[in-house]
C-alpha cells in the first residue's frame, strides 16, 4: 500500500455489494467477485463502518477518539492506513482525494 | 487481513506410469454391471461397476447401508479400460462430469471410487454448505472439527466413536439454510500410522485388504457402525467448533478462538463457498451464532478425548 494514497480529506466509501457479517465485536466481509473472506477486528469494523462516502478519513477519526481513548493524530494515522488496506482489498472506493 | 478461497480437496496425482502388464489380477470383467445402492446420511449414492469383486467389497465396506428406496442423487461408474497416455490397463472411475481418475493397482480402485464420491459431493449437493471437516456429536451436541487434510481429524472422530460418541463424517460438514448439520457418515478411511490406534480403541478394519490412496500411502477403512447401528448420528445443532492439530508426543490442550476468528477459517475449509456466494456466508454465520469456538493441540487419542469431554460445554464424559 502506497501511505501517500490516502488523505485524512479521503471520503471512502464501503463496497455495497459484499455482504457484512457482525460477529461478537469483530466482522466478516465476504467479497462474491473474488471469493474472498476478510476479517474486521473492532476497530477496523467501525472504520468500516463508518465509510458512508461522505465522511472523510479525519472525521471518521474524530468519531473513533470519543470511543476509544486515543489521541486525534493517532486515531487519524490508524483510520488512513485501514482505509488504504481496506482499499488495496478492494473493499472500499475513495471518492476524493 | 483477507484470503482468497481455495479448495481444499486434495488433487489426485496425474498417473503417466507404465503399463505392467499382470499388474491388474484381483478384479476381473464381470459380464454385467453391479449397481451398488447406499445411504449415506442424508447423500443416497449408486457406484456401477464392471468390475467382479467390488460390490462384495463395499457391502461389507458399508454393511447396513443399503438403500432400496430412492433414486441416487450422486452416481460413479467404475470400470476396465485404457490410459489415455500410456495406453496401458488401467481401472476407470467416472463421475457425472466424465472420467475423474484411472489407476493402475487393484488396491488403488476402492480408495478412489470413495474420493469420486467426495468429488461428486462437492459438485452436486449444492443445498448444503460443505466444510471439510470431521462431524460427531454427543446428547445431542454436535461437533465439527474442521482441518487441512493430515491434521489428524479421522484418528480423533475415530477415538470419540469409540468412546460412545456419534459420528457424522470424517470428511464433510454439511450445514443447511437454518445453520444445522447433518450426516454423511463414510467410512473412516485410515492411513498406516493410524492402524495400531484404530487397534488400540478396538475399531476393527473392514477388510484384510489394504489399499492405497495417493500421498496417504497405505490406508484401511472402518465401518463407523461397527459399535452398533447406534455409532451414526443425526442432524443436530452445531455447538461446537475445534480446530485440531495433532503433534506427535504433545500434551493434549484446548483454547478458545472468537467466532471471527472461527469463521473467517471455516472459509478458507469450505469446498463450495465461492459457488454459493453471500447465501453460503449467511449459512455459515447462522451455524456460528450458537457456538463456541477452539483450538485444539491433540496427542495421545486417549488423553485427547478426556480433555475434549471434559473441556466441551454440554458434553458429558
Amino acid at each position: 500500500m502506497d501511505p501517500l494514497r490516502i488523505k485524512t480529506t479521503s471520503l471512502p466509501e464501503r463496497r455495497t455489494d459484499v455482504t457484512f457479517h457482525i460477529i461478537d465485536d469483530e466482522a466478516l466481509i465476504y467479497d462474491p467477485d473474488r471469493g474472498a473472506t476478510h476479517r474486521l477486528n473492532s476497530t477496523a469494523r467501525f472504520i468500516w463502518e463508518h465509510c458512508d462516502g461522505t465522511s472523510c478519513c479525519e472525521t471518521i477519526a474524530r468519531e473513533m477518539t470519543g470511543v476509544w481513548d486515543t489521541p486525534q493524530d493517532r486515531a487519524c494515522d490508524d483510520v488512513v492506513s485501514a482505509v488504504g488496506e481496506m482499499v488495496d482489498n478492494g473493499l472500499l472506493k475513495v471518492k476524493r482525494n | 487481513m483477507g484470503a482468497a478461497i481455495t479448495s481444499q480437496l486434495e488433487v489426485a496425482p496425474l498417473s503417466v506410469e507404465r503399463n505392467h502388464p499382470g499388474a491388474v489380477r484381483d478384479y476381473v470383467a464381470a459380464s454385467a454391471p453391479d449397481f451398488i445402492r447406499l445411504r449415506l446420511g442424508v447423500i443416497d449414492i449408486e457406484i456401477e461397476s464392471t468390475i467382479a469383486g467390488l460390490a462384495d467389497e463395499y457391502a461389507s465396506l458399508y454393511h447396513g447401508y443399503a438403500n432400496h428406496d430412492s433414486d441416487a442423487h450422486i452416481a460413479v461408474r467404475v470400470e476396465r479400460g485404457r490410459s489415455h497416455y500410456t495406453m496401458g490397463r488401467r481401472f476407470i472411475v467416472s463421475g457425472s462430469e466424465g472420467r475423474m481418475f484411472s489407476v493402475r493397482r487393484v488396491e488403488e480402485v476402492l480408495p478412489h471410487v470413495e474420493w469420486a464420491l467426495n468429488w461428486e459431493v462437492v459438485r452436486r449437493m449444492d443445498s448444503y454448505l460443505q466444510l471439510h471437516a470431521g462431524v460427531m456429536e454427543r446428547d445431542g451436541v454436535g461437533v465439527v472439527f474442521p482441518a487441512s487434510p493430515g491434521s489428524g481429524k479421522t484418528t480423533l472422530c475415530a477415538g470419540l466413536l469409540s468412546r460412545g460418541w456419534r459420528f457424522l463424517s470424517d470428511e464433510f460438514a454439511l450445514i443447511d439454510s437454518e445453520g444445522m448439520i447433518h450426516p454423511y457418515p463414510k467410512a473412516l478411511c485410515i492411513k498406516e500410522g493410524s492402524f495400531e490406534v484404530m487397534e488400540h480403541l478396538g475399531l476393527p478394519m473392514v477388510s484384510p485388504r489394504r489399499y492405497r490412496k495417493g500421498k496417504k500411502g497405505r490406508v484401511a477403512y472402518v465401518n463407523p457402525r461397527v459399535v452398533g447401528s447406534n455409532g451414526i448420528g443425526e442432524r443436530c445443532q452445531l455447538r461446537h467448533v475445534v480446530f485440531p492439530k495433532f503433534e506427535q508426543g504433545a500434551t493434549p490442550r484446548i483454547r478458545s478462538i472468537s467466532r471471527g476468528e472461527t469463521g473467517f477459517e471455516l472459509a478458507q475449509l469450505s469446498f463450495n463457498l465461492r459457488k454459493k456466494g453471500n447465501e453460503g456466508m449467511g449459512m455459515m454465520m447462522s451455524a456460528l451464532q450458537h457456538a463456541d469456538c477452539h483450538r485444539l493441540v491433540s496427542g495421545d487419542i486417549d488423553a485427547t478425548c478426556e480433555l475434549l469431554e471434559s473441556s466441551l460445554d454440554g458434553i458429558t464424559s
